[in-house]
């Protein structure tokens, strides 16, 4: 038993160090209980718009436009290797959410930090993202939700005068998606 | 014992998330905070023959910018330094995006000052590069310079020099230092090249 306690203590060592990178340094979790109307850059393609209810066109819209209860809005970067790890997983929690009961509920759409609109259509081609993207090339999103590491993972609600309550948020990879899900939807109050 | 091995198994998989390819750890990154956006007076223009140059690469090998004359378009990317953070997220973009340089028989040329001991270990964490990595170490900047691309620090700026493959320049970015050129910039001026 010793041995046992002694061998996971030494791979708690070994494992945590380095397995901070998107949480230490450059990139922190902000621990926001509130954000801002975001303004999203366009174009907003047709498909985009029809899932999100929002205009189509070159125009940016604002979150609040999104017809939702809740948005959930993930930060991510073209540059950034966690996300380019993660976007199957986030893809398949966007195909779980369609599945379930919160699909009429729950809106999911990205933000690119720093990222410009070839880096974020860039993105999406190489990874068939199926939700929303958009790019924040000059980091206008990124800095109004006090610069998060990324992957960053935010369940919004929307309190109907234009701001948004954080219902749930993650840094960093999740991990399952249908366990990922099942939190958030049990922390809204949707399961 | 299956208990143990049901441990290792955990942490088999906690140890391979650091381990991924391109992500430097935030813990090593040295920030010099706001720079001035350029520091150095250009020596080159677009239509002029490229400066030629050897350098020595991470792998040990030399490169001359000649060499790749009649068969491939070179992008040069110079960038300031190892360990800092706008650098260390750009070469691993063009890692990400290397099938956007192939396709327009391009081939990346990364450069900076660094000595090639310090690029090794940087490139090592960012998993590696598909693209040669150049020192400009010594004689001190000396390419750096010769495009005119030095700062007064020692550095050398953010710049994308674009060179066909008749060996002329076709396109010049000396970037703000502290922020990425635009990927699609760069793309779409290879895709102009003849």
């Amino acid at each position: 038993m010793h041995r046992f306690i002694a061998l996971f203590a030494l791979m708690l060592v070994f494992c945590w160090g380095p397995g901070l990178s998107w949480a230490s340094g450059q990139g922190q979790d902000p621990h926001l209980t509130t954000v801002a109307d975001l303004e999203l850059a366009g174009p907003v393609a047709k498909p985009a718009a029809a899932y999100l209810g929002v205009p189509a066109g070159e125009g940016a819209v604002r979150l609040s436009q999104v017809k939702a209860e809740f948005l959930l809005v993930e930060v991510f970067s073209m540059y950034c290797p966690y996300c380019q790890a993660e976007a199957k997983n986030v893809n398949a929690l966007h195909a779980l959410l369609q599945k379930s009961p919160a699909a009429a509920r729950v809106k999911m759409l990205g933000i690119g930090a720093g990222n410009t609109p070839f880096e974020v259509e860039f993105f999406r081609d190489k990874y068939a993202v199926p939700f929303p993207l958009f790019p924040d090339a000059e980091f206008a999103c990124h800095k109004s939700l006090n610069g998060p590491g990324t992957p960053y993972f935010m369940l919004l609600k929307a309190d109907g005068a234009g701001a948004f309550a954080v219902v749930f948020s993650h840094l960093g990879p999740f991990g399952d998606p249908g366990k990922f899900l099942d939190t958030m939807l049990a922390k809204a109050g949707l399961k | 014992m299956p208990r143990m091995i049901a441990v290792f198994a955990v942490w088999v998989v906690l140890a391979a998330v650091p381990a991924l390819a391109g992500a430097v750890d935030a813990g090593h990154i040295y920030d010099p905070g706001q720079l001035k956006s350029v520091d150095s007076v250009l020596k080159v223009a677009v239509g002029q023959q490229a400066p030629d140059f050897t350098l020595p690469a991470v792998g040990g090998n030399h490169v001359t910018l000649s060499s790749y004359q009649g068969r491939k378009n070179v992008v040069l990317s110079f960038v300031p330094a190892a360990f800092t953070p706008v650098c260390s997220d750009q070469w691993p973009g063009y890692n990400f995006a290397r099938e956007l340089f192939e396709q327009r028989d391009a081939v990346v040329l990364g450069i900076s000052t660094d000595n090639t001991p310090s690029q090794y270990a940087w490139t090592k964490e960012m998993g590696g590069l598909w693209f040669p990595v150049l020192s400009d170490f010594w004689p001190h900047g000396a390419v750096s310079s010769a495009y005119g691309v030095l700062r007064s620090s020692g550095v050398s700026e953010r710049a994308i020099f674009i060179i066909d493959k008749a060996g002329v320049i076709r396109f010049i970015d000396v970037h703000d230092i502290n922020t990425r050129p635009d990927l699609g910039l760069i793309v779409r001026e290879l895709g102009n090249l003849k």
